[in-house]
């Protein structure tokens, strides 16, 4: 279906339309939410409570951009929103940790599985996660970051910094099991 | 950045930024539910709200009706344990001022009697009478008294003797009529005292009318910025962030005179407090100007409607009778009941689009209000009053951006008019 009908139709309130324009978008952003939620549950609600908004505020939408650029903005910032409401994000941005793992130089293998992957980001603490989803897969420069997680942006740089070293701790912690497999 | 962090990062954004994953299917039937319940959730709202609303018109319709029924089922008071007869007659106590008046006059006349030679008449009367007289009403005490008088006088019972005797009793009597008629102008002006001073013990209702003084916020300011104001990240200010540079590019703030009007009942505790509550209307707007860039401006206009209870004490410490004044308390509940947003862009100067949307404001406003005042009599019932003081804003962290979002106390001013019940 052409996406102008569609958007149109979806619109005027159309079920059928509606639920297209879900099942078009529904896997793409159900991977986002399962990047910032701690579990698939909590993924499942973020996903629901994102394609209620969306379809809200689709009229707001002015063709400006892509489609799922937009439904992407309006996924994240759901998801945001409710680790906002749940203060998880709180806490854990004002956490400071006392061991800091040192930035070494990684032996870390480049075939890795995106379900692997997404193991790791969700093996990290909620804030560290959360800006590393936005800085490294979104794209967001910290500035933005810090006006959408209403924190500084110093606070955005150092949950990165932290998040990247813990990631790539783990990445190696993994090739070296592998290798000693090997 | 060395190369060693971007590798982390492209590792991870080649591998999950198209992640996709077919969500299960009962996320979609939840959907639909959600998108339902939500409009029933809105007339929920309209509902409870026009259901206290009306709660609150008929308790107050009623305890103003049991009130006036309390009036008409008032049983007469008992005479005063000083009296030594009870007066049967439907009749209030007389206060005690207006007996000393009595008194007074009584005493006078008993002076310039003793001054001169009295006509038994006279003596009969001030002896006779004047237990009866403190225990009556100031109309009917003058009544008796002048009845008593004319009936003793036109009776003859004591015929009077001599013409200098009757000049004297002549005078006597002019003397006391002109007394009693200023008794009775100063029962009159009494009652009406007392009067006034009844209806302060009744129910008042008033019309209000407040504001806080208006705000402006020039670039260097940042005014949005998070580590400078606190509140709720809404669709609009996200829009907003987005399309100013996460609102870098904004030029100027102005946040225009809160606005609230509202109706306000007083329930007297005593007659000096008051307990106060109602119902009130505020209006928050703010308006932001981004610089001009190759001709290029836009405007983002926010309209918050919130409807507050406020709930508190107000203690008259000056009491007069044209004016009093007070010092009042309050706490006031507010919720946002719709936010209206509006963004325009302008070419050159000129309008080129303008788009509004509507959202739920959510979450509570608390806030709490300390000020003076004044209250100015304008007839029996109604009164001009203002008062001025400090209002504290709470739990602005979970408020769209207003102009509470950036300090947290602001210089209140109210005015109105109060109706005071009969």
């Amino acid at each position: 279906m052409d996406e102008k009908q569609l958007l149109k139709d979806c619109l005027k309130g159309d079920v059928k339309a509606q639920k297209h324009f879900y099942e078009q978008f529904a896997p793409k952003m159900y991977g986002v939410c399962l990047r910032y939620a701690k579990d698939r549950s909590t993924a499942e609600d973020y996903l629901q409570e994102a394609f209620v908004k969306v379809f809200t505020r689709l009229k707001s939408y002015r063709s400006e951009g892509s489609l799922e650029g937009w439904v992407r903005r309006v996924v994240v910032n759901c998801c945001l929103e409710q680790l906002r409401k749940s203060d998880i994000l709180k806490y854990s941005i004002e956490l400071n940790y006392a061991h800091q793992i040192t930035d070494t130089d990684a032996n870390i293998s480049e075939q890795i599985h995106a379900t692997q992957l997404l193991e790791h980001i969700r093996s990290l603490p909620p804030g560290f996660r959360t800006v590393f989803n936005l800085f490294a897969i979104e794209g967001y420069s910290h500035k933005e970051i810090a006006g959408l997680l209403q924190i500084s942006e110093g606070t955005s740089k150092s949950q990165y910094a932290r998040a990247r070293v813990w990631l790539q701790h783990k990445l190696e912690k993994e090739s070296s099991i592998e290798n000693d497999r090997a | 950045m060395t190369e060693h962090k971007d590798r982390i990062k492209d590792l991870f954004k080649a591998g999950l930024e198209h992640y996709e994953v077919t969500p299960p299917p009962h996320i979609w039937h939840g959907i639909v539910q959600q998108k339902n319940h939500r409009k029933t959730v809105m007339w929920k709202w309209s509902a409870a709200a026009a259901a206290a609303l009306l709660l609150l018109s008929l308790g107050t319709w009623f305890i103003l009706n049991q009130e006036e029924y309390d009036n008409y089922a008032e049983k007469p008071v008992e005479a005063s344990t000083e009296s030594t007869s009870v007066v049967e007659a439907e009749t209030t106590k007389p206060s005690e001022s207006v007996r000393f008046a009595k008194e007074e006059i009584l005493a006078d006349l008993k002076q310039k009697a003793a001054d001169k030679p009295k006509p038994k008449t006279l003596a009969t009367v001030n002896k006779t009478d004047e237990k009866q007289f403190t225990e009556l009403t100031p109309t009917e005490s003058t009544t008796i008294e002048v009845s008593a008088l004319i009936a003793d006088e036109s009776s003859g019972v004591e015929p009077i003797e001599t013409s200098a005797d009757t000049e004297t009793a002549i005078s006597n009597t002019q003397l006391l009529s002109k007394y009693l008629a200023e008794l009775e102008e100063l029962s009159d002006i009494h009652r009406d005292l007392m009067e006034a001073r009844k209806t302060d013990n009744k129910w008042n209702l008033a019309m209000a009318y407040g504001t806080n003084p208006n705000f402006s916020m020039p670039a260097e300011e940042y005014a949005i910025a998070p580590e400078r104001a606190t509140f709720e990240v809404d669709d609009f200010t996200n829009d907003m962030a987005e399309e100013t540079g996460y609102y870098a590019q904004i030029e100027s703030t102005q946040h225009r005179h809160p606005l609230s009007f509202g109706l306000l009942t007083g329930l007297p505790l005593s007659t000096r407090l008051q307990f106060e509550s109602g119902l009130v209307y505020t209006r928050l707007s703010t308006i932001s100007l981004t610089y001009v860039m190759n001709g290029w401006q836009n405007e983002y206009e926010s309209n918050l409607h919130y409807v507050g209870i406020p709930i508190g004490l107000r203690f008259e410490f000056l009491q007069r009778r044209l004016f009093s004044l007070f010092i009042s308390q309050a706490a006031i509940f507010e919720k946002g009941i719709r936010a209206s947003n509006t963004t325009t862009n302008f070419q050159d100067g000129v309008l080129t689009s303008s788009e509004t949307t509507f959202g739920e404001v959510k979450g509570f406003q608390l806030s709490s209000l300390s000020s003076i005042g004044a209250d100015l009599a304008i007839t029996k019932q109604f009164s001009l009053y203002a008062q001025g003081g400090v209002q504290f804003f709470f739990l602005n962290e979970k408020q769209p951006y207003n102009i509470r979002s950036t300090r947290t106390a602001w210089p209140s001013m109210q005015t109105g008019l109060r109706y005071r019940f009969k």
